[in-house]
Order: C-alpha cells, then sequence, then structure tokens
C-alpha cells in the first residue's frame, strides 16, 4: 500500500481507539462531573468528526492556500497564548490557565503552537534552506519566536507543553546541518537554563525527587505516578478487560488524559499497551519516511516537525507514567482525551499528507 | 526511535512481571475492604420432603456514613429512616455519627421495612447508602421442632441443632467477601456480591414426620401447661429403621427470635440433660444381668418391708402397689419394685457388676447412634460400693440422656438387636445385637404386663397390645441428696408389642400435684400411640 494510504488508517486507527476508549477511562470522571458515565465519550466523539472533517477539508485544499496563511496564523497564535494568560477570558484547570473560551467550545492554546510555529520555522528553515545561508542567522530568527512563546507557555504555567517545544525545536536544528559540537554547546547551555527555570517552582523539584523514588512520596507527590504503575502491574500481560480498570475509579488522577496510558494498559495489558505504541510509532515512521522523498524544503521541513514532535511527545509521555522520566504534563497522542490536541494532531497529520501529496505520483 | 521503543517495553516488562505483586497487594489494599455476607444455605426437609427450613432472598440496608459529605442530606436522610417502624434508632444514630468505609444498618430487613426504605432510597440516589441482596433463614412452621433443627445467626452460621452441627453440610457460614472501593468510597461491584445469593441445591433430609412432631408438640404442649412442669420431651422412633420420626420438646425457641429466650432452652433436653432415669432403667439392667447369666427368667427375689444394703435401707416407692413375699422378674418389673431391682442387682460380684454397666452403658454407646449428632451423655457412680449397686438398678444414683434410654428400649423391642437411631434419612446403620433374643423377647413380655396390669396401665389401648416401663425418678440436688417434692416422670413404650414398630417415650420435667410416671407420661404415651397408629403408620 502507499504510504499515503497506510499513514492515513493508521491515524484513523489511533483516533478511533482513542476516542472509544474515552469511553471507558473517563467514565468515573463522567459520573462524578456530570452523572453520566459517557458524558467525556460524547464530547471525544464530537472532537473526532471535527477533526476529521478538518483532515478531509485539509487534504482537499490546494497546498498554496495554507502556505498564503501561515504568519497571521502564527501571529493570532500568538496572541492568542498572551490572551490565555488573562483571567476572564481563559479558564483555570488545576491551577493552570492552558484554555480560552471559544463561543461554544474552551480551547488549549499551546496546542495550537505546536502546529503554527511548526508552519513559521518550516517557512524560515525552507527560506534558509533555499539560500543555503548561515544557520546562525536562522537561529537567531528563530529564537525571537521561540524565547516569548517558551516564556508565555511556561507562565501558564505549562512547563511539559514548553519543554516539548523547545526540544523539538533542538532536535529540528540537527536536520537543519548545523555544526554537532555547536548545537551540544548550545543545547546545553538552554538545557540548563530549563533546568533552573524547572526548579523554580518547587513542585517541580518535589517532582524530580519523587520520579527518583515515588514510593518514599507515595501520600504525596509520588502518589500519581505510584497509582500509575498499580495500574500497569495490575494489567500484567493481558491485562483485566476492557472496562475493567480500577484505578481510573478516582484513584489515578488524570486517569484519561495524561497518564490514560496507565489505564490503557490495565485494561488491555502490556500486548495492548505495545501495539498501541507500536501502530503509534508507525505513523511516525512513515512521516520520516514522506519526509525523506519529499523535496521542497518547505514540506520536509513540516512533516519533519510533525514527525518530530508527534514522536517525541508520545515518548514523553510514556516515560513519564513508567517513572523514567519526573512527571511533566503532556498528553499521550490520540489516547488522552483532549478536543484541541485531537483536532491540531489530525490537522498536523492532514497537512503532512497534504503536502506529501504534492509529490509527483511516480515518486511518492 | 526503536531503542527508546525498548526501553519502554523493558521498563513496563519490569513493572508486569518482578514487580507485580506488589503492585497489585498495594493497590488492593487501597481499594478492598472485606465484608461478611450470607451464602445460599441448603434446605432442610422432613422424611416426606416437607421443607422445615429454608433461604429466602432478603435486603439488608448499608450505609457510607464516610461518604454523605453534605449535612443537610445527612439529616434529612437519618429523619426519614428514623421513621420507619422497626428501625433500631440508637443503632442507627451511632452509625450516623461514625465515619466508616461501610457499615450495615439493618441485615435482612422484613419486607414491609424494605419497602419502605426502597421509598426513601430513590430520593437520595448515589449518596453512599443502598441495599445489599442476602439470604435469610425462613422457618415455615415457626417453631415446628425446634430446637431440633435450631437456627442461624445474622451471617447465616448455624448455631445451635442440626442447623450448627450440618453447618459445613448446609452451605457454611457467610463468605467473606471483598467489597470493592472507588476513590471516593462508592462500593463498586454489588453486581457481584448479589449474584452470589442463588438457591441453593444443597437439602438435608431428616427422618422427622413434621406431622407427627406438630402433633407431638402441640400434646406435649398441653400435657406439661397441665402439670405445670418445668418441660418435657417426646420421641418416637421407628425401631426396624431406627429413623427418629419425632424429637418435640417444650418449651422451644421461636428461631427467628432466639435471642429472647434463655440459652437453656436451646438445648435439645433428650440428648443434652443427664438425668437419673428412675423405674424405668429397669428393664435395662435386667436385660444385662440376663444376658450375662447373672440371673435367669424364672429367679424369684422375697420381697420384704425394705432392703437393707451396708447401712441404707431401700424401700418400694408408693406405686410399688405393695408387692411382698417371692417375686418374679416379671412381677418386679409389673409393680416397679426396688426391693426386687435391688436385691436382683446385688446377686452380682460388685465388680463384675459395675464393669458390665460400664460396658453395656459406655462401650456400647458408640453402636445406639448412626450420628454423632445424637450422642448423649452417661454417668455411671463415682463410688461402687453396695448402695450403688443396688440403686443403680433402678435408676439412682446413675444417669443418662434421656435418648439413650430410647435407644436400649428399641434394641430390647427389637429383639436385642440395636438399628442405630439415625435423625438423617440417607443414613443406614448396621444393626448391632446388644441384647439375646430371648431375653430381650422374655423382658419385652414382662414390659407387655406393666401396661396390661401393673403401673403402667395409662397406656393401655384398646385392641393393641403395648410394652412399657414407668419412670419417677426424684431429682438430685447439687448438694447432695434429693430436691423435695421434684420428680421426672417419664414413660417409654413400645407397639405393637408382639413385633414392635415404634418406641415412645415421653419424659415431663418437674410436674406439679401428681408426679408418677404412670399418671402423667402413660397418657400423653397413649395419646401420641394412638396418633402414630391413626396416621397408618
Amino acid at each position: 500500500m502507499k504510504d499515503k494510504k497506510l499513514l492515513l488508517l493508521f491515524t484513523f486507527l489511533l483516533s478511533v481507539t482513542g476516542t472509544l476508549f474515552t469511553a471507558s477511562s473517563a467514565a468515573q470522571l463522567g459520573i462524578q462531573l456530570y452523572s453520566d458515565p459517557l458524558s467525556f465519550f460524547k464530547h471525544a466523539l464530537v472532537y473526532f468528526f471535527i477533526g476529521w472533517s478538518v483532515f478531509f477539508i485539509i487534504i482537499k485544499l490546494p497546498s498554496g492556500h495554507v502556505k498564503k496563511y501561515i504568519d497571521p496564523l502564527f501571529y493570532l497564535s500568538l496572541i492568542l497564548l498572551i490572551v490565555t494568560l488573562i483571567p476572564g477570558i481563559s479558564h483555570k484547570i488545576n491551577g493552570a490557565r492552558r484554555w480560552i473560551n471559544l463561543i461554544f467550545i474552551s480551547f488549549q492554546t499551546s496546542e495550537l503552537i505546536k502546529l503554527t510555529l511548526g508552519l513559521k520555522i518550516s517557512k524560515a528553515a525552507a527560506f534558509f534552506l533555499a539560500l543555503k545561508s548561515n544557520i546562525s542567522g536562522f537561529i537567531i530568527q528563530i529564537s525571537i519566536y521561540l524565547i516569548p512563546i517558551s516564556i508565555l507557555i511556561a507562565m501558564q504555567p505549562d512547563y511539559g507543553s514548553m519543554a516539548l517545544i523547545v526540544t523539538t525545536v533542538f532536535l529540528f536544528l540537527l536536520y537543519m546541518g548545523i555544526n554537532f559540537r555547536f548545537w551540544l554547546s548550545i543545547t546545553s547551555i538552554v538545557f540548563v537554563i530549563l533546568i533552573i527555570g524547572a526548579l523554580l517552582a518547587p513542585y517541580r523539584l518535589q517532582r524530580i525527587t519523587s520520579n527518583l523514588n515515588p514510593w518514599a512520596h507515595m501520600q504525596t507527590t509520588g502518589y500519581q505516578i505510584v497509582q500509575a504503575l498499580y495500574g500497569i502491574g495490575d494489567g500484567g500481560f493481558v491485562g483485566q478487560g476492557l472496562g475493567s480498570g480500577k484505578q481510573k475509579l478516582g484513584y489515578l488522577p488524570e486517569a484519561h488524559t495524561d497518564f490514560v496510558y496507565s489505564v490503557f494498559s490495565e485494561e488491555l495489558g502490556m500486548v495492548g499497551g505495545a501495539t498501541f505504541l507500536f501502530i503509534f510509532l508507525y505513523v511516525v515512521f512513515l512521516l520520516y519516511k514522506m519526509a525523506k522523498k519529499v523535496t521542497d524544503p518547505f514540506d520536509k521541513s513540516f512533516i519533519l516537525w510533525t514527525a518530530t514532535i508527534l514522536g517525541l511527545q508520545g515518548f514523553l509521555n510514556v516515560f513519564m507514567v513508567l517513572n523514567i522520566i519526573p512527571v511533566i504534563g503532556v498528553p499521550l497522542p490520540f489516547l488522552s482525551y483532549g478536543g484541541t490536541s485531537e483536532i491540531i494532531n489530525l490537522t498536523m497529520i492532514a497537512l503532512c499528507y497534504r503536502f506529501y501529496s504534492d509529490l509527483p505520483r511516480g515518486l511518492q | 526511535m526503536i531503542f527508546l521503543f525498548f526501553v519502554v517495553m523493558a521498563k513496563q516488562l519490569y513493572f508486569v512481571t518482578i514487580d507485580r505483586q506488589k503492585l497489585i497487594s498495594y493497590a488492593q489494599a487501597q481499594r478492598n475492604e472485606v465484608v461478611k455476607v450470607s451464602n445460599p444455605r441448603g434446605e432442610i426437609l422432613d422424611k416426606d420432603g416437607v421443607i422445615l427450613a429454608f433461604s429466602i432472598p432478603s435486603y439488608s440496608l448499608y450505609i457510607q456514613p464516610a461518604l454523605i459529605k453534605n449535612n443537610e442530606i445527612r439529616k434529612e436522610l437519618y429523619e426519614d429512616l428514623s421513621k420507619i417502624k422497626g428501625m433500631p434508632i440508637e443503632n442507627l444514630k451511632k452509625i450516623f455519627d461514625k465515619k466508616a468505609p461501610f457499615t450495615w444498618v439493618y441485615r435482612k430487613m422484613p419486607i414491609d421495612m424494605e419497602k419502605s426504605v426502597r421509598e426513601i432510597l430513590t430520593k437520595f440516589p448515589n449518596q453512599g447508602i443502598g441495599l445489599i441482596k442476602e439470604e435469610k433463614r425462613v422457618y415455615p412452621y415457626k417453631d415446628l421442632a425446634e430446637p431440633l433443627l435450631g437456627f442461624v445467626g445474622t451471617d447465616n452460621q448455624g448455631l445451635e441443632g442440626i442447623e450448627k452441627f450440618y453447618n459445613s453440610y448446609l452451605g457454611s457460614i457467610s463468605k467473606k467477601e471483598n467489597i470493592e472501593f472507588d476513590a471516593s468510597g462508592r462500593i463498586v461491584n454489588i453486581d457481584k456480591l448479589e449474584s452470589l445469593v442463588q438457591s441453593s441445591s444443597i437439602k438435608l433430609k431428616l427422618t422427622i414426620d413434621s406431622k407427627l412432631q406438630g402433633l407431638s408438640e402441640r400434646l406435649l404442649d398441653e400435657c406439661v401447661k397441665k402439670y405445670n412442669a418445668t418441660r418435657g420431651t417426646v420421641i418416637v422412633v421407628n425401631v426396624k429403621t431406627g429413623a427418629i420420626l419425632t424429637l418435640a420438646q417444650t418449651p422451644r425457641v421461636d428461631p427467628d427470635k432466639f435471642y429472647d429466650f434463655p440459652e437453656e432452652d436451646y438445648r435439645i433436653f433428650s440428648r443434652d440433660f443427664l438425668y437419673e432415669p428412675g423405674s424405668i432403667m429397669k428393664p435395662i439392667v435386667f436385660s444385662i444381668l440376663l444376658d450375662n447369666k447373672i440371673i435367669s427368667k424364672d429367679t424369684t427375689v422375697n420381697i420384704g418391708k425394705y432392703l437393707q444394703v451396708a447401712d441404707a435401707r431401700i424401700f418400694d416407692a408408693e406405686d410399688g402397689m405393695g408387692l411382698s413375699g417371692p417375686s418374679s422378674i416379671r412381677d418386679i418389673l409389673r409393680y416397679s419394685s426396688n426391693i426386687g431391682a435391688g436385691t436382683l442387682a446385688l446377686k452380682a460380684p460388685r465388680k463384675e457388676y459395675f464393669d458390665l454397666l460400664n460396658k453395656y452403658l459406655c462401650d456400647d454407646e458408640k453402636y445406639l447412634f448412626s450420628e454423632n449428632f445424637l450422642k448423649g451423655y452417661v454417668h455411671l457412680p463415682d463410688y461402687k460400693g453396695p448402695v450403688e449397686q443396688a440403686t443403680s438398678a433402678f435408676g439412682q444414683g446413675i444417669s443418662l440422656s434421656f435418648l439413650n434410654i430410647i435407644a436400649y428400649y428399641s434394641a430390647i423391642a427389637n429383639g436385642g438387636e440395636i438399628v442405630p437411631l439415625k435423625i438423617i434419612d440417607d443414613d443406614v446403620g448396621t444393626p448391632v445385637r446388644l441384647f439375646s433374643k430371648s431375653n430381650a423377647d422374655f423382658i419385652r413380655s414382662c414390659l407387655v404386663s406393666v401396661v396390661d396390669n401393673g403401673t403402667g396401665e395409662n397406656a393401655k389401648i384398646n385392641g393393641v397390645e403395648v410394652a412399657g416401663k414407668t419412670g419417677t425418678a426424684q431429682k438430685p440436688s447439687k448438694l447432695g441428696g434429693y430436691i423435695p417434692g421434684e420428680y421426672v416422670a417419664s414413660f417409654v413404650g413400645f407397639f405393637p408389642a408382639n413385633d414392635p414398630e415404634y418406641v415412645i417415650g415421653v419424659l415431663v420435667d418437674n410436674p406439679i400435684g401428681i408426679h408418677w410416671g404412670g399418671s402423667v407420661a402413660a397418657p400423653l404415651f397413649r395419646e401420641i400411640a394412638i396418633a402414630v397408629m391413626s396416621m397408618g403408620k
């Protein structure tokens, strides 16, 4: 089968799985909040249809249309990021301001910036790649966007998303053909800055210490990770059966979002978890494969950006759930509940699909 | 990327293998609580399949006090519940004050109470209060065959009688079930708890004939009431099969409200109470003496005014009807002469006599019953002197359970061979010979005379030959000697005398006014015997 079709098929599979699994992972929360176990599932279904409508609209649009609106879209999302920090317009969940209320839907602005920054960086990259000019100019240009964006996201606070975006940008620089030693030096500097920034908030320091031994902090900062591990352990190889997970019954916070992999593994076992991850990584792999084939520097850059940010996000999430790294709040693409995330992920893959389609058929 | 994937899998593999048990046990500890829930319990049937005890689904009200956070709801709920008739308000108050994750409010509610509770619960959905299906023991005939059947406690465990002895067969005590809670404390697995309650296929069939049992109980109640007695018991045994058709007792506990009765009433009197049998012991001792050739069928005894044994004098009781001069074994039984019985007993060397008593009454006890359930008590005199030798022949200074007496009588009635007595229909005991046939038949014919023309005349039934023996025993005092004015009146008989089928034993404890076995117990024997016959047995 053509890579394009495979991408469509597996993305659809991931998206369907994630949407359906909401019926299980968020059932208890639905009962608690709305007395309806399926309320989150119903929402997820709406996002699913919006996301896929967007997907099919995008792949029918001429690519030129999309590329024309990169700058306005980027600045709009920047403004939205600022707006997010204004109380009254935005709303707070768990102490963080990450959402703004549009008329009918609340919207997570840091998700949108993943897309628009990707487009903006790809545009800049295409320009520099075409001119074969000095990389430092490019670095300075993207730093102008990246620094304020990072600060804005960190202020929400959504350190996880910020770290994800910054890391993606640095991985992206490697692809740009940057001198490795130079890359290493600036990466370490930024890394140190990020660590210091992380330690400024005491709860992040606690997250790091509880990562080392969550059992010592199981009543406090280690609680979430310990509960997640209960689910993983309980699931074993083949799981307790769909819907039979116990940790989602209020024990595991964020069972339907950041820690959904634990619930998924509890109900479908390591086999289920591995299968999902495998398909997810196959999608990422397909994107890399497509990026390699694509010749247009902008298209190539954007597909690469998408593959990197999705893959990285997936690994960060699962690493977090399995206590390999400290808790950072990034969702698992497609499996975690989240309207904005679902729509943005589908949009990004749709754009990749669209740009790849511009390649002459024989080369696909 | 592939490397990272393997890192993930390796870590997960660690959690699902090496660390798994630890994780599971921790996780279960935080969401489980063990609660006892009643299991389905088998039925108890009579010999014709009439159900004497069964179980029906019943609902228990539970509350999770810690869960009701809203004080107004808490107050409202408490007020509504306390209005229900029969709700223990004191208890309810305590439960509401307690911050327990799970507490029973009322186990196995009556139907009308359940209805009113259900109405209230519709007003408080998801408030940490609800019903769980359990099982309730039902005794459809109320106190019929109590305390033989016994009763069960709240957790369906057998507390007394058949229910206790056959507890593990009937379904054992209630299972301990894990109740799973979610993090807010709501019960997760209510369906699972309810699915445990299904009807049990276990049936325990007794030899009891509930019609005869019921009739005997009624007659016994009347008799006990008439003589103002403390208690009484009636036992009907089929000597051919060993089946106990009736084991009636007065007073009886109500199995639903057993806690309102004194514990003494929980006991099966004929099995659990040691008593001095008095004259009904004579035929048993005579059979033993005859079998060991200490006396023969035509041994005669010269009966005087009293019998001097060591420094004690033995008199005949007032109902001895003035037997005097040379008397046969038949006459000694007919007139129930203590002097005669004592003299016969003294014919044996003392050591041999007591050894024989020990062999027949203690060693042979294992042949008497099919089930340990029926096993009673035997107590021989501690001091084995000549006085004890003489008195034990007429049932003084020796004590045993009434059921044991009945067993020896059924052996005599059955030609010396006992078919072990049984209460469980399926049991088949091997017959054991206790006495030789000719001696047993001889004693039987003597006992016919007792009814025909002796102390047991009140047991006579026209058209049927009845054999039997009266007993009027004094009640020993704990301080030594006997309690003045307190007697146990008894009668054990069997019929038809030429080929006995039924043994009926009647015992009335402490009748006031008349205390003679022949006057108190024999007429009741007669009534019950007529009932047995008229029931076509």
